[in-house]
């Protein structure tokens, strides 16, 4: 780091024009705006929530399901206060760091290893694409409620059990995705040019084939931390996912179920929050996803003008 | 040659088939002892025992997998210790539920989808893509019994037009397709807008334009028909979802459907019901495979099936 020589500047500055051509490219993006400040929000709140800068979260009798948007009490207690007089708010924020990372680091999982399963099984085929492929059917084969159902129940519904089961059943659908792009990318003649010049099936793999099929994968993806967060919510509101004391948005929900006609609140703002969430990470990855295509750029740079 | 290739699945649907409800048996045996369910706690061990002889527990787990595969293959899955039927009979009266809830929530998906997501990358960049783009990443994002929730405080609490829950005429049906609509139409509306802006900057269609073809022709001949193949696979997904059951949602407004058929034997430990389910699931869900993989290949003649 201390020397830098003069041949290094160049890259340096390639890479800070790289940075704040993609935060012009952000900025033109209102949306995308608005999902980032909604996350930053989110994990600021999760940040002061771990260094438990929230306090009170006691259970008070006197503030026993307290209507929303009471702005004389407390701002803890602005979204109203739960059936034991626990303030929404900071439940909320506790429930976040529990359903945001489970959802990030399940969908990591799956994404990674569907992805190369499903470029290995349509490039190559033959007997290890169909092992691939039939495994594929067998897990599609079960609901996949119903994979989650044993899964939770064979382990126990843990964090680590929940997204070790999650990741499993959602990867067929990677795999599935990522085949049949391949399928189409390795018929077409760049992929015919690179074998004529005597490229190697690995070197063909990552720069032709997973180029070619990464932006659909981060669709799939973008959309499936949607669909893992929803999974979570639902398995925790069908109060097999997360267990008391512990919280999640979902389980909120089930918590809140029973009050629905006397403090519609209690259940209404937990999945307002898991909505806006998921909402968000899909338009952050629908934006990276035209930034990293080059073919998509023009829609970024005529925006601007 | 197609023929063949059908068979060839078919035998391959079949092999996997087995495995599946081989895994099914163990797992469901592993899940827990239902004679500890059905009885009392202070039940005595006598009463245990005849319970598990009645049940077939009793023998070894080999014998129990041999006379289970001979009773599967000639379609007897037992008799339900919840409903005290035969357990195909209630997983069949379940099943046509849920595949017309499942289907009428995907068609109207789809086909809503297409349309949407056509428009949206038509005008690219534009209003009405943004409007679009908010709506269908909105309906991708709301969980779905956070909906049926919200749908029943508002229409059958509030404004008292909707039942809350239940099964009958065609009223208790509104509120659970719209809560499975929402879901697919989000995710497809997105597959579809980001592989039609794909197509419609591939060369083909540029192509297309220089000899003169006018603009819908362009749109919806040439540039559809390459969009769509992304689109059919991710329908085939969530349609194989879909055959399970819109678990959560079917619990929500107690819709008979086979999800909730499910949910309820896992819980209340009814193996005939679970593995009768799984099996009526499974085969759906291979028809629907089979049906996603001819239709790629009809769609896109450069996917060579082997």
């Amino acid at each position: 780091m201390t020397d830098t020589s003069a041949e290094f500047l160049p890259a340096r500055e390639r890479r800070s024009r790289r940075i704040l051509w993609l935060l012009r490219a952000l900025a033109g993006d209102p949306m995308a705006v608005a999902a980032t400040i909604w996350l930053l929000i989110v994990v600021l709140a999760i940040f002061t929530d771990s260094l438990s800068l929230l306090g009170d979260n006691r259970i008070s009798l006197k503030a026993r399901n307290l209507p929303p948007f009471d702005f004389g009490q407390s701002w803890t207690l602005w979204l109203g206060a739960d059936a034991l007089g626990r303030p929404l708010l900071v439940r909320l924020i506790q429930a976040a760091s529990t359903t945001i990372g489970i959802a990030v680091v399940t969908v990591l999982t799956s994404l990674i290893g569907g992805t190369l399963l499903g470029v290995i099984a349509g490039y190559f085929g033959g007997v290890v694409g169909n092992v691939i492929m039939r495994i594929c059917d067998i897990i599609l084969g079960f609901p996949t409620l119903l994979v989650a159902l044993f899964g939770l129940y064979l382990f126990g519904p843990s964090v680590g059990n929940l997204v070790i089961v999650l990741a499993v059943t959602r990867m067929p659908a990677y795999i599935r995705v990522a085949r049949a792009e391949t399928l189409e990318v390795r018929e077409r003649l760049f992929v015919d040019a690179a074998r004529a010049f005597g490229g190697g099936p690995t070197w063909i793999l990552r720069t032709h084939i997973l180029p070619s099929v990464a932006p659909t994968m981060l669709t799939l993806a973008s959309v499936n931390l949607a669909m893992v967060m929803l999974f979570e919510s639902g398995l925790s509101y069908l109060g097999l996912g997360i267990q008391p004391p512990s919280v999640s948005w979902g389980l909120m929900v089930a918590q809140g179920q029973g009050y629905l006609s006397s403090a519609w609140w209690l259940g209404f703002f937990p999945g307002l929050a898991v909505m806006l969430t998921t909402m968000s990470f899909n338009l952050l990855a629908n934006w990276f996803r035209i930034v990293n295509d080059p073919s998509q750029h023009w829609r970024l740079v005529s925006r601007r003008r | 040659m197609s023929f063949t290739y059908f068979l060839k699945r078919a035998a391959f649907a079949a092999l996997a088939l087995a495995a599946l409800m081989t895994s099914a048996f163990f797992l469901v045996r592993l899940t827990g002892d239902p004679v500890n369910l059905y009885l009392p706690v202070d039940a005595s061990d006598a009463a245990r025992e005849a319970m598990r002889i009645r049940l077939g527990l009793d023998r070894s787990l080999l014998l129990q997998l041999f006379d289970w595969a001979w009773d599967i293959l000639s379609l007897d899955f037992g008799m339900s210790l919840w409903h005290n039927r035969p357990a195909m009979d209630v997983v069949l009266e379940a099943l046509p539920n849920t595949l017309a809830l499942g289907a009428i929530a995907l068609a109207l998906a789809f086909t809503a989808a297409i349309v949407m997501g056509s428009i949206a990358a038509v005008n690219a960049g534009g209003w009405i893509d943004r409007g679009v783009n908010v709506l269908s990443q909105a309906a991708a994002s709301v969980p779905d019994f956070w909906l049926g929730l919200m749908g029943v405080l508002l229409f059958a609490v509030t404004f008292r037009i909707l039942p809350t829950s239940g099964f009958g005429g065609p009223i208790y049906w509104v509120l659970p397709v719209a809560c499975l609509f929402a879901r697919p139409f989000g995710t497809l509306v997105q597959i579809v807008r980001g592989s039609m802006i794909e197509a419609l900057n591939a060369t083909f269609v540029r192509t297309a334009r220089a000899k003169g073809a006018r603009d819908g022709r362009v749109t919806f001949v040439h540039a559809l028909r390459n969009a769509l193949l992304p689109a059919v696979t991710v329908t085939g997904d969530l349609a194989a979802q879909f055959a399970g059951g819109g678990g959560v949602v079917e619990v929500v407004f107690g819709f008979p459907g086979i999800g909730k058929l499910l949910i309820d034997g896992i819980l209340k430990r009814d193996f005939a019901i679970v593995q009768a389910s799984i099996f009526a699931v499974a085969v759906v869900i291979f028809v629907i495979n089979i049906l996603v993989d001819m239709l790629y290949a009809s769609i896109d003649p450069r996917v060579r099936v082997e």
